[in-house]
């Protein structure tokens, strides 16, 4: 076994917060080889950045490593001095941050920035800097690097903005990189990118790489290793395939259990794990997931379970999970892939509560008032769908593809340039103003960041009661009643009535948006992102929620968001949109199984996937192009592996191409072997 | 399997809750500065309103025998160079300061107010007057407004509370206009006109109150800066003219007579300072209090609210995650 | 950029031209017969009659405006009340000494500016922080005029280290010019430059919690380069912007230390030109400080685009 690049013994954190001093680390130990990929995985607070962090000695002002050793090339970073470890930053160890808009300093060019680690460590000359840069830059897959480097970051995209932070953090060829949450602010197609980019550097730089990150997705497919944890402390840490294939600690099998992902019956409720992580300031005697987990006994209250295990796989649990293949995660491989003969039930059959009719929306450009004509952008152009009575309609896609917009018009928040939309057979721009405050009650709204959705100087009670009286719905007393049934119907409990917003966790925020959503009793609740904000284990317990509130009072759900998993997990039919147009919609299922346009599946494939093993096909490539100015033809054709000349001059309609699911694409794909007969009369086989 | 978590944070206590008003009130007590602005605040107004009975003169007696005597005796600040005891002048000197400085910013203020909420409602036309009328205001120093002030109305009070008015209200404007344009953006007032909610209950219910705390700030922070102006004003002679007492104008005549009386130049700016700095301090402490998140670190930081449900804990960092003692309903 | 820089000035030339009119309109607004305002309160009829012909009071009102605006441009300052001699002539002497006191004060109170809110910001010591914060909230609280009066007290007239008012032109007498200036400099300085360190103060906070401050550190960079390069440019932005309100209290400051310190500069001959009712002077300048204030605001504005690549350059590249 080579020699540990990285050694990280028994280390120990603590912040300052106020009066009282958080352990965000607490006796963390792990090792990276060379040329190793390491992924540390966790809930937010679980101390993870913090790990990185205390390696990079970059914590925040009141924060200090108390004790432990991280031996980095046979030197102790925890006992250096500030200008020694100075040395090791940016030059033998790199990092990576989340979001690289934040990241990167607005007023200085991209070159100044990348060449800055070589200014500061190198005695390069100039010419010699500027080689190297345009080599980084070239090798982060900047195009046209010598012309672009005297640029800024704003005129970047942020795919673009994250190449450069990864170049700058490798310009100086460390032998570690450490990124965290590299992929988190980016699209699903560019995080596949980006993701595949570090792999493809760690080899061809012979470097180590830590991936701090929450998604487990993103593990399953980039990293070597992996250690969950939880609380501060490492909870397991195994071969990635082996995590995958048979977690032993009960945390990371009940976060396993909650991924939409695993479900194995789509119909079933998500497993979910119930409370919330400890105080760090006070943390729990013995193990620190105890209190949440249904095999603890006194044993694990008691006493610190130790991390041990043979071989790499070790893990701090008593009572782990049993070695053999009952875990959840092989229920996936029994999911049965339906043929075609097992097509779901026309949805026609039921009533249509939601039609949207060959919608769009423009604005006009930004920056086009004072000279030259205005130009438009299509946030829609041209979308069409209907969603029927307890139903969900899933709507995916990335950004600027015009989801968002198209929630907001059917909430009637927006009116459309050009088409209709029909709520309950009524068109709703049709009306008048009356007509339409009184049509509102059967359209809701839910967002995606539940603090932000409620105004902070209202309580729980006011939350509620506010959709009540603009509605004028009863008197106080009846709506007094009417608040505690909503607060019931979402597991609240009465007395959080009268709490504020921000005296609530993330989950009871979305609980009560919920709450305000089903006030008016609505036929339909647009829910643009509603779980993206919150936690794995959180996510699970609000889907359930919401389809449990579907069962009951049939409701419709259009559910915005571009998490593919959750979508398909929630969703009745799912529909596809790239640039303002609906590019495939069809049986959630089907469109995810065996999906028919290229983007579909390009989304598919990029979505960080926890079946291990998985193939995945080539990624899409390229950025988006701008709004303003939109590919002529089929607007995905310039990233497309399979356009050809007629995507340019034809703009390809939606058609049937299998059963149930349309597609516009001229030339649509199958991923499995089928015979059926596509609606060109061609036989297609992939 | 139903897991129960313990309960950590004062979830079980008694079921009435204190009212948001006596909690913005005690929070602003809670904290060193705005305890101490208050306390000061509090004793300048009431000497103010207590005046005729607290000053030992009449503001406006002479005695030309003791023309600027110093302190001791029966004058304790000595006497200004008409002979009229300074302390006097100094007690009823706080009604001009309290006066032009409250009103004039309340005034100005809330006409700011309005027509930038106007602005940022409305946008297209409207808002554009509206800046364009600010513009011109900001563009004349506060100084010159009040003598433009003075020019067509001739010196005094009035003048003076105008001046400061006009001057202070595009400041308003423009605040208000900035904090209506992000609420209106905010997710809060997309679901309630999702509700069906009409533009006045918007604006009445969300946007008032949520940039209220803002606008009630700024008040208190530019009030400090308005009394601060009007005693310039007075110095210039342009506000309250002798023999009515001002601080200001006390300042003024005191100029001439440096070296022969220094507590009466120095007791009037002291006095102002002080009056300045209490207010700015407890401007700083209202912006605390009414912001929901701190006031409540605030009052549970002392065991204020555990207390009135009924607990003696205090709690942890609000940054982390609280726990919750709720048996989730999924949980199997 | 050009066309933030094109907005903007078209929007300071319609603030101007409104202001003139603002100017103009002041003597109208006052109870009274123009011309006899105009006139002098102890004017004959007929001087009365030659005044309204004079300044056309007689015509439309517009071209009333008119008439005084283009006199304006074309140098023509009016007549003044009390001297009965050009304007020039009195304004002429007073630029000198208000621009010594106004330029010298607005560098130096840049650099307390900059001393007090970087002093605060970048050591991230609590003691530190709050005990400058606390110095400079003394100095923008207490009255200008008030310090300048115990400056005076305690520097002219106890220690008689400098003249106790009164301007001298350095360029006539180095030493006791100089001396001249200290007390007013330094008044301006440390009050317009307390109130002002406070935006730097909280600029700079903003920036050294920044994630790009991370990264540079994250790239090894100290903290002094992390501060030169990274910081500084960046705290600078917001700072520009605030600095056109800070010039408005320095002009006003300066109007009253004017006042305080005997200085023959403009600022006196405003409040004198009130006081004696010498409207025309007044009017003019009234105009003066408006113009420099809109001026410097403009120039503001394209400092502050300069500095901010993001205003500058709005197009992807």
């Amino acid at each position: 076994m080579t020699t540990p690049l990285l050694q990280v013994r028994d280390l120990r954190t603590e912040l300052e917060a106020g009066v009282d001093t958080v352990v965000a680390v607490d006796g963390v130990s792990f090792d990276v080889r060379p040329r190793e990929a390491l992924g540390i995985v966790g809930e937010s607070g679980c101390g993870k950045s913090m790990t990185a962090f205390s390696i990079m000695g970059l914590l925040p002002p009141g924060g200090t490593v108390t004790a432990g050793e991280i031996m980095f090339a046979g030197q102790d970073l925890a006992k250096m001095s500030p200008a020694q470890l100075r040395r090791v930053r940016g030059h033998d160890i790199g990092m990576v941050f989340q979001d690289p808009m934040t990241a990167l300093n607005p007023t200085m060019t991209v070159f100044d920035q990348v060449a800055e680690p070589l200014r500061i460590h190198t005695k390069m000359t100039r010419k010699q800097v500027r080689e190297r840069v345009v080599e980084t830059l070239h090798l982060v897959g900047i195009p046209r690097p010598e012309e672009r480097m005297s640029a800024f970051p704003h005129q970047f995209s942020g795919g673009l903005r994250q190449r450069v932070a990864i170049a700058i953090a490798l310009v100086c060829q460390p032998k570690l990189l450490i990124a965290d949450e590299p992929t988190t602010a980016l699209d699903v197609t560019i995080q596949r990118q980006i993701l595949e980019l570090i792999d493809d550097l760690r080899s061809r730089l012979d470097m180590a790489v830590i991936l701090v990150t929450h998604d487990l997705g993103v593990i399953a497919g980039n990293t070597d290793r992996v250690a969950v944890m939880y609380a501060g402390k490492i909870a397991e840490i195994a071969q990635t395939r082996t995590l995958f294939d048979a977690p032993r600690h009960r945390y990371t099998g009940g976060l396993f259990a909650a991924l939409p992902e695993r479900a194995a019956n789509l119909r079933a409720p998500l497993v979910s794990i119930p409370g919330t992580p400890p105080d760090l300031a006070h943390p729990p005697a013995g193990c620190r997931f105890a209190p949440r987990c249904p095999a603890a006994t006194d044993e694990c209250r008691t006493a610190q379970p130790p991390l041990e295990g043979a071989g790499s796989h070790q893990f701090a649990c008593i009572h782990p999970l049993p070695e053999t293949s009952s875990s959840p995660t092989k229920r996936t491989a029994t999911i049965p892939v339906a043929g075609y003969d097992a097509v779901p039930l026309p949805i026609g059959a039921r009533k249509d509560v939601l039609v949207v009719d060959q919608v769009r929306k423009d604005y006009p450009a930004p920056g086009s008032s004072l000279f030259g004509g205005k130009q438009r952008v299509s946030a829609v152009a041209g979308v069409s769908l209907t969603v029927a009575e307890s139903e969900t309609f899933g709507l995916v896609g990335e950004s600027g593809c015009g989801k968002s917009t198209i929630a907001r018009m059917i909430a009637a928040l927006e009116r459309p340039s050009q088409g209709r939309i029909e709520v309950l057979g009524a068109d709703l721009f049709a009306a008048s103003k009356k007509d339409l405050r009184r049509r509102r009650r059967d359209v809701q709204l839910m967002f995606q960041d539940p603090a932000a959705s409620m105004d902070g100087r209202l309580r729980a009670t006011g939350v509620l009661r506010e959709p009540l009286t603009i509605q004028g719905i009863g008197n106080r007393e009846s709506q007094n009643t009417d608040i505690a049934t909503l607060l019931d119907q979402v597991g609240l409990p009465r007395r959080f009535a009268d709490r504020y917003p921000h005296e609530l966790s993330g989950g009871q925020r979305q609980r009560l948006a919920l709450a305000r959503a089903l006030a008016l009793r609505p036929k339909v609740i647009v829910a643009d992102e509603p779980v993206s904000a919150l936690d794995v284990s959180i996510q699970a317990q609000i889907l359930n929620l919401m389809r449990e509130l579907q069962r009951e009072h049939e409701l419709s759900y259009v559910f915005v968001s571009h998490d593919l998993s959750v979508v398909r997990y929630l969703s009745d039919r799912i529909g596809v949109m790239y640039l303002g147009k609906l590019v495939e919609y069809g049986p959630a299922e089907y469109v995810y199984r065996t999906p028919v346009h290229p983007y579909t599946q390009g989304l598919i494939d990029s979505a960080p996937t926890t079946e291990p093993g998985a193939v995945r096909g080539e990624a899409i490539r390229g950025q988006l192009p701008s709004p303003m100015d939109p590919p002529s033809g089929c607007r995905f054709r310039t990233r497309c592996p399979r356009a050809q000349d007629i995507c340019a001059e034809v703009e390809p309609d939606l058609l049937e191409h299998a059963p149930g699911q349309r597609a516009a694409c001229h030339f649509p794909l199958r991923s499995l072997p089928l015979t059926v007969v596509g609606s060109e009369g061609v036989e297609r086989v992939s | 399997m139903s897991v129960q978590t313990p309960s950590r944070s004062s979830e079980e206590g008694a079921g009435h809750r204190p009212r948001t008003a006596r909690d913005i009130a005690a929070a602003v007590l809670r904290q060193p500065a705005g305890a101490i602005g208050t306390v000061i605040i509090l004793a300048i107004v009431l000497i103010a309103v207590l005046a005729p009975l607290i000053a030992p003169y009449s503001p406006t007696a002479t005695d030309p025998n003791l023309v600027l005597s110093g302190p001791g005796g029966a004058h304790p600040f000595g006497t200004d160079d008409a002979g009229r005891d300074v302390l006097s002048r100094l007690i009823f000197g706080a009604r001009p300061a309290l006066m032009v400085g409250t009103l004039s910013v309340l005034v100005g203020g809330a006409v700011g107010i309005g027509f930038g909420v106007l602005a940022g409602y409305s946008r297209g036309a409207v808002e554009s007057i509206v800046m364009r009328i600010s513009d011109v205001v900001f563009a004349f120093p506060l100084v010159l407004i009040g003598i433009c002030a003075v020019i067509v109305l001739g010196p005094g009070v009035l003048s003076v509370g105008l001046a400061v008015g006009i001057g202070v209200a595009p400041m308003f404007a423009r605040l208000a206009r900035a904090e209506v344009l992000r609420e209106m953006n905010r997710d809060y007032v997309k679901a309630a006109r999702g509700m069906g909610g009409t533009p006045w209950w918007i604006v009445l219910r969300h946007v008032m109150p949520n940039i209220g705390t803002t606008m009630i700030v700024q008040m208190a922070t530019v009030m400090s800066s308005a009394i601060v102006i009007a005693s310039a004003l007075d110095f210039l002679g342009l506000g309250t003219q002798p023999p009515a007492a001002s601080w200001g104008n006390m300042l003024q005549a005191s100029r001439q007579y440096l070296g022969q009386s220094p507590v009466f130049a120095i007791a009037p700016g002291v006095v102002l300072t002080i009056f300045v700095l209490a207010v700015n301090l407890f401007a700083a402490a209202l912006t605390n209090a009414l912001n929901p998140r701190i006031r409540t670190k605030l009052l549970r930081a002392r065991g204020f609210l555990a207390r009135l449900r009924g607990q003696g804990r205090t709690g942890g960092t609000p940054a982390l995650v609280q726990a919750e003692s709720v048996t989730m309903r999924e949980a199997e | 950029m050009t066309r933030f820089l094109a907005r903007r000035g078209l929007q300071s030339l319609l603030t101007l031209f409104v202001a003139s009119v603002v100017v103009f309109g002041l003597l109208r607004l006052i109870p009274g017969d123009p011309a006899i305002i105009l006139a002098g309160a102890d004017a004959t009829p007929a001087t009365i009659q030659a005044t309204r012909v004079q300044f056309g009071l007689d015509r439309n009102i517009a071209v009333q405006y008119w008439t005084w605006i283009s006199a304006l441009f074309h140098g023509n300052l009016g007549t003044s009340f009390s001297s009965r001699g050009p304007v020039s002539e009195l304004i002429g002497p007073a630029v000198m000494p208000t621009l010594f006191m106004v330029l010298g004060g607005v560098l130096l109170a840049i650099v307390v500016a900059l001393a007090l809110g970087i002093g605060a910001a970048v050591p991230r010591r609590r003691g530190v922080d709050a005990g400058l914060t606390a110095f400079a909230s003394v100095l923008y609280g207490a009255p200008i005029f008030w310090l300048a009066l115990l400056a005076i007290l305690l520097f002219a007239v106890e220690l008689r280290w400098f003249p106790v008012g009164g301007f001298v032109s350095p360029f006539q007498d180095p030493a006791f010019g100089l001396s001249s200036l200290v007390l007013p400099w330094a008044v301006l300085a440390l009050a317009v430059g307390g109130s002002l360190s406070r935006f730097v103060r909280a600029a700079f906070i903003e920036e050294l919690e920044s994630d790009h401050v991370r990264l540079a550190r994250a790239k090894g960079a100290s903290a002094w380069r992390a501060i030169r390069k990274h910081v500084f440019r960046n705290a600078m932005v917001p700072v520009v912007t605030v600095f056109g309100v800070a010039f408005a209290t320095l002009l006003g400051g300066a109007v009253v230390l004017e006042t305080v310190f005997t200085w023959p500069g403009l600022g006196s001959l405003m409040i004198n030109s009130v006081n004696s009712r010498d409207y025309p002077t007044v009017q003019v300048l009234l105009l003066i400080y408006v113009v420099t204030f809109v001026v410097i605001n403009f120039l503001t504005d394209i400092s502050y685009s300069l500095i901010d690549p993001r205003i500058r350059l709005s197009e992807r590249a």
